[in-house]
């Protein structure tokens, strides 16, 4: 089917490990278990993912990201061209190691394929979504010592991702988010990242979502209508929604941010209904899917899945208003031909 | 020109030591211990800055997450909420919402943490300096919810500070002040700067250490320079290499810090890089110059924080040795 509910509930990407998952990874790290071992436990996590996701009733999961440590580690890993000298900190106590760019970056091989196949041979829905994280948000968060400049890279590491993106669409992916959480992190870097982004989805005809979460917003809102995606997804409830006025030029459809995924505190079905009332002020309905801010892997699941169970519940209700109203269902359809 | 090198800002924190950070913080590790295990910790540290001969040092920051979480070690009035990305870099730090009048914190665990380093430091010859942020960078970092006037809430932050200052005695005080070269920041605010900084080091008898990074604006220059500062600080690596040239013109006669490891890439500096910059700050009349990062080292691994300040130590005993 090729159709979704009107305000269709998905996830960012991310979702807590479970507990023996992350043990299973210890476990691993210390030569303790086989890697075929390591393979079936995140298997078998991608499969408590999916069950939380049905239960939760959302339309369009993912995997949880169960198999990557991090966005950018998990690509430069698998790219040429990278090389890791040690962790890195991040914010408090969270760390993650920062690749440094060493060659020129190349495809080797499919990074995501395999994982995608999985998901999909155990998802209770053909709507699955995959992440893959975007060209910019690789170079910005890597260190270059190789290339004259930072959009040299940028470029070189948008065809690897265009590559991994065709390989995916063969695979039988529908939806592909690119997440570009770095995209306005400069200001005079918006509107050559922006090229970036349409040169690795460039010839992909399925369903393309850009992710971008917390900075300065208004930094991409001159760009906007040369990005060549369907649809955005923002962080929005962190902020209470403050920066959605920069959006309501956009006419593509548009992810909205209604769960905070840095607060524990779990928001109510009644809240994200008003909040979704709000916000169907500013964009049309049928334009409208619904999400968290961001991923809800450093959350403990046991509120990451309350939360997600809420956001659908809460966007329930607005959806048999909107029923009421003649809407019913939404177009898989991609909206940009690339 | 005598020539000098320094470790400004933090030392990137070991993942060990963030794991007994997370223990404390979550109540399962005594204090006594986790005293003891930073204690050992600054101690090495202050150790390898004596085997890179470093000059002067910072006592690495290790108990603090960000400038930021060090400076709501010693101040009221504020509250740490949203995680907010410093500068432009991937590392992201609390800001503070002003809630109320800041004021100073008695009894607070900056002095306990200095009181600390200064103790281990007597045993290192590194000279120890205590780390402040400066009122114009504090006030860009902070969201404010309390006062009217900008100019009040630096006033009463620098009130703070003196306070901190006046207790601790630092002979040396590194001040951080990269907002000074942030773009938007209006000429009344800068007007008002020198006698902020001077109520701020009113009565403090101490060499002080004013720093910026990731940019150089000339336009700002003038009121930097203003500032009442023993060794004026710039990050000269990256885009401000080329900066150099027209920088030298202000500062002839001056004492200044340069940042030449670069601490947002793992790409090392070139010795010869370095010896051509002394060369060029002793022609252009700088009189002292101190050697560094460009900025805090949690940007970057270990690993590399270790050979880039192996390279500066191997580049000044080159230069000194002709």
């Amino acid at each position: 089917m090729d159709e979704l509910p009107i305000l269709p509930t998905t996830v960012i990407g991310s979702y807590p490990r479970p507990k023996w998952l992350r043990e299973a990874i210890r476990l691993h790290k210390a030569g303790k278990i086989s890697d075929e071992d390591l393979k079936e436990a995140f298997d078998d996590a991608v499969i408590v993912v999916l069950r939380d996701h049905q239960i939760a009733g959302v339309d369009v999961p993912t995997d949880g990201e169960m198999r990557r440590d991090e966005m950018v580690e998990f690509f430069a890993e698998r790219i040429a061209g990278f090389k890791f000298y040690g962790p890195v900190r991040v914010w408090g106590t969270n760390y993650y190691r920062k690749p440094s760019v060493v060659g020129k970056v190349e495809y080797v091989k499919p990074m995501l394929v395999d994982e995608f196949l999985f998901a999909k041979s155990v998802s209770y829905t053909e709507n699955l979504k995959i992440t893959i994280t975007g060209p910019y948000t690789i170079a910005e968060w890597s260190y270059n010592e190789y290339y004259k400049s930072k959009r040299d890279l940028a470029f070189d590491l948008a065809k690897v991702i265009n590559t991994e993106m065709r390989k995916l669409v063969e695979a039988g992916a529908k939806i592909i988010q690119i997440d570009e959480p770095a995209i306005h992190t400069h200001k005079d870097e918006v509107e050559w990242a922006v090229d970036v982004v349409n040169e690795a989805i460039k010839g992909i005809n399925v369903k393309v979502v850009m992710h971008v979460c917390y900075g300065e917003y208004s930094y991409l809102e001159p760009y906007l209508d040369k990005l060549n995606v369907d649809q955005i997804n923002l962080a929005l409830k962190n902020y209470n929604y403050e920066p959605v006025k920069l959006f309501t030029k956009w006419d593509r459809e548009i992810g909205v941010g209604v769960i905070d995924v840095h607060k524990k505190r779990i928001e109510t079905p009644e809240e994200v209904a008003n909040d979704l009332r709000m916000l169907l002020n500013y964009f049309k309905p049928e334009m409208v899917w619904v999400n968290p801010d961001c991923g809800l892997k450093l959350l403990p699941r046991k509120i990451a899945f309350q939360k997600l169970y809420n956001m659908v519940k809460g966007t329930q209700i607005v959806r048999e208003e909107l029923k009421k109203k003649g809407f019913n269902t939404i177009s898989l359809k991609p909206l940009v031909n690339r | 020109m005598k020539i000098e090198t320094a470790l400004i800002g933090s030392y990137p924190k070991p993942v060990k030591i963030a794991k007994i950070i997370s223990k404390w913080n979550n109540g399962k590790l005594s204090e006594e211990k986790f005293f003891k295990e930073i204690e050992k910790f600054m101690d090495n540290f202050f150790s390898m800055m004596d085997s890179f001969k470093v000059d002067y040092t910072t006592d690495s920051m290790v108990e603090w997450d960000d400038i930021e979480d060090l400076t709501y070690s010693f101040i009221k009035g504020g509250q740490k909420e949203v995680l907010t990305r410093f500068f432009d870099n991937n590392f992201y730090y609390r800001q503070i919402t002003i809630k109320n009048k800041l004021e100073y914190k008695e009894n607070n665990t900056y002095v306990k943490y200095f009181e600390m380093a200064r103790e281990l430091s007597k045993r290192h010859k590194a000279k120890l300096k205590a780390i402040i942020l400066g009122p114009l960078t504090f006030l860009k970092l902070s969201r404010n919810e309390y006062y009217k006037k900008e100019d009040e809430l630096m006033r009463d932050y620098a009130k703070a500070v003196n306070a901190l200052l006046s207790e601790i005695k630092s002979d040396i005080i590194e001040i951080h002040e990269p907002s000074i070269f942030q773009k938007g920041i209006k000429k009344e605010t800068l007007d008002l700067l020198p006698a902020i900084y001077n109520e701020m080091l009113s009565k403090i008898s101490a060499e002080i250490h004013l720093l910026t990074y990731f940019d150089i604006n000339f336009n700002r220059l003038e009121h930097f320079l203003k500032l009442p500062a023993t060794v004026y600080g710039f990050d000269v690596t990256e885009n401000n290499k080329n900066k150099l040239g027209k920088l030298y013109k202000f500062l002839k006669d001056k004492q200044v810090y340069f940042g030449v490891l670069d601490s947002r890439t793992t790409k090392m500096e070139k010795i010869v890089t370095i010896k051509r910059i002394v060369a060029s700050a002793s022609k252009n009349g700088i009189s002292r110059l101190i050697l560094g990062n460009s900025s805090f080292n949690d940007f970057i691994p270990e690993v590399i924080v270790q050979k880039k300040f192996k390279l500066l130590q191997k580049a000044k005993e080159m230069v000194l040795n002709g």
